[in-house]
């Protein structure tokens, strides 16, 4: 068997594994050679099966005659068969004393004449007889029956199974996701810390100005504390104003295309443009802090910055905390589009699959699904670290 | 002699005069004017209460007087020091002017404790161990050293105001200023805050109140001040003011708050 056919088998028994778990084992105690040598067979022409203990269920009743029970059977095996194409053909298979061994269920599409003579030879040895049977010509409402085996499903799971092999497993394709994912992370906490410096600065400066600047005597502090105001409200103004592609774009090709790191272009960028975020956050919950905390905390003989340090500060950083975690989140998918800046992020990973294995498919939902996990995982931790604060507060 | 004359009278204002003297004190906001020019001295020992109806300026005369609110005419002397003026550190002076909020103001992220160990760690310099046992001593005067470990949330009106005064109180402050402690609580809890501002009294604190509750100016003040429009309109002993005032404008506000 080629490298290929091994693999696939592997995929194979991995589908099987999670969606049709239950059969395994019934195809363990099934026991003798000649049976084994028949579910190859069956498996190789990728038919599907029912054991002879599910089969017996349908067969059981003793009342009936071996022919109406062995029609009644048809006709619940023709039930599991209209749950798929009426193309599809169904064999029932039959010990030679009229007992029911297996059902066997093949889809047409699958159809191989030269496979499937090698099951009817496989059958024979095992000793059992064919019974041909026609789909959809009966129909049987029972709702205690349920398909067991649903080959289209099967079918289907089998493609995704050797797709996400093809482009997960195979080369080891999942440490260029990792790597991604690796540089995504980088990426959005760099971001986040520039982005929280600038943010603070700006955020300070620019709430002093707007409570105190009127009450300032004149004379250098307050004109520079007016220039930075302005300054900021441009910077902010400017990042928030404009698309993230777009600053990003122009940091690389132009701003600072003399830096020939792109994920270090890019960590500047995000975080400049997440400074301006911040800023607002950390700016709305300087002045969501009630004015009587500065108050009481100045009557007492606090200065201003002992005031901020010790009373304003902590309340600030308790207030913004989840948003600010929010933000972290936002930035994670935001990173994405780094990839057009040529840095080697999730995305950018998933769509050097793309290139290799010339599917679009797996590799784009499994960069999806990564981002969907981290994006949860973290918003429960959010979650968490809210009721923390929350019990603190009621404390 | 000349020269020596001046100095000692100096001295002499400084240690003998008023605690607190207010000048020709004018606040606006923009084109309102809340005060309008008002000269009060105010000695050691006493106790002042302000009335008058909103708006009529007691409350930002009361923080004009640690600067809260900065003047925009006239001077405030504090121990015959201008804290107007603009060499002065303003953060020393108030570390001996106590002041006690209407919304109590207590810093919700600290226990109790913390609260009020802050200001003498952070600005006297006192050791922890220290600024805990005066804590408990001044918790105790106020009946609540049991909650010492509470945050501020877990506690009544009444209880968090009784906090904020011995908050002010753990600077060791020269005089305390009140801005209406108890226009925020629950009726049934006005009593608790008075007690303790009374004994508080009786102990000799210098005390600044502006309140509503006539009772306790009647009982507690050394001189009533009844201010309007931005003026000191009628002032004097708590009978001659409370139950004789000559100006109609004290009669009148009189009659609506004792009906």
């Amino acid at each position: 068997m080629s490298i290929i056919g091994k693999k696939r088998i592997l995929a194979l028994a991995a589908a099987l594994l999670l969606i049709l778990g239950a059969l395994v084992p019934a195809m363990a105690e099934s026991g003798a050679a000649a049976e084994d040598k028949l579910y190859a067979a069956i498996d190789e022409a990728g038919y599907a099966y029912v054991t002879a203990a599910e089969a017996t269920i349908f067969y059981a009743d003793e009342s009936l005659s071996t022919e109406s029970r062995c029609g009644f059977l048809r006709k619940k095996v023709t039930l599991l068969a209209t749950a798929y194409t009426a193309q599809d053909a169904v064999q029932v298979w039959l010990k030679q004393d009229g007992e029911v061994e297996s059902v066997y269920i093949a889809r047409a599409s699958v159809k191989n004449p030269q496979k499937e003579s090698n099951i009817v030879s496989q059958a024979e040895k095992a000793g059992l007889t064919p019974v041909e049977m026609e789909c959809g010509s009966v129909y049987v409402h029972d709702a205690s029956i349920k398909p067991l085996v649903n080959s289209a499903f099967q079918q289907w799971f089998i493609d995704l199974a050797e797709d996400f092999y093809k482009n997960i497993i195979e080369y080891d394709r999942w440490l260029l996701l990792l790597q991604g994912l690796g540089n995504t992370m980088v990426m959005t906490a760099g971001a986040l810390l520039i982005g929280v410096v600038i943010g603070i600065v700006i955020a300070v400066t620019r709430s002093v100005w707007e409570t105190n600047g009127s009450k300032m005597r004149p004379g250098m502090g307050k004109v520079l504390l007016r220039a930075l105001d302005g300054f900021f409200h441009v910077y902010t103004t400017i990042f928030r104003g404009t698309p993230m592609m777009v600053q990003l774009l122009l940091m690389t090709f132009v701003i600072l295309k003399g830096i020939p790191y792109a994920m270090l272009v890019a960590i500047i960028s995000f975080g400049l443009n997440s400074g301006a975020y911040v800023a607002e956050i950390f700016r709305g919950g300087i002045l969501s802090i009630d004015k009587g905390q500065m108050e009481a905390g100045r009557s007492i003989g606090l200065t201003y910055t002992q005031t901020m340090w010790y009373i304003i500060a902590p309340q600030v950083i308790k207030n913004v905390l989840p948003t600010l975690a929010n933000e972290f989140i936002t930035l994670i998918k935001e990173t994405s589009i780094a990839a057009y800046a040529g840095v080697m992020e999730l995305t950018m990973a998933g769509n050097r699959i793309r290139g290799q294995t010339f599917s679009d498919f797996m590799p784009l939902i499994a960069v999806a699904v990564i981002y969907l996990v981290i994006v949860m995982v973290l918003t429960k931790l959010v979650s968490i670290l809210e009721r923390r604060l929350r019990q603190s507060d009621a404390r | 002699m000349m020269q020596d004359k001046v100095k000692n009278a100096a001295v002499v204002q400084k240690q003998d005069g008023p605690l607190i003297s207010v000048r020709n004190l004018q606040k606006s906001f923009g084109e309102l004017h809340v005060l309008r020019g008002v000269d009060q001295d105010i000695t050691t020992g006493e106790k002042v209460v302000l009335l008058g109806p909103s708006g009529s300026g007691k409350t930002t005369m009361l923080r004009c007087l640690n600067l809260l609110e900065q003047p925009t005419g006239g001077q405030v002397f504090f121990q015959g020091e201008d804290i107007t003026a603009p060499g002065c550190d303003i953060n020393k002076v108030r570390q001996h002017m106590g002041m006690v909020f209407q919304q109590f103001n207590l810093f919700p992220h600290l226990s109790i404790m913390k609260n009020i160990t802050l200001g003498p760690m952070k600005l006297k310099g006192m050791g922890k161990d220290e600024a805990e046992a005066r804590a408990i001593e001044l918790l105790k005067r106020v009946g609540l050293e049991e909650k010492a470990n509470a945050f501020p949330r877990q506690l009544s009106g009444g209880q968090q105001q009784r906090i904020a005064i011995v908050r002010a109180l753990a600077m060791d402050p020269k005089v305390m200023l009140f801005d209406e402690p108890t226009s925020a609580l629950d009726p049934e809890m006005v009593g608790e805050v008075l007690t303790v501002m009374t004994d508080l009294a009786k102990e000799g604190m210098t005390m600044v109140v502006v309140t509503h509750e006539i009772g306790f100016a009647r009982s507690v003040a050394d001189h009533v001040i009844f201010m309007d429009g931005g003026y000191i309109v009628e002032q004097g002993t708590p009978e001659a003011v409370l139950d004789n005032p000559q100006q109609p404008r004290t009669q009148d506000f009189l009659r609506k708050v004792l009906k």
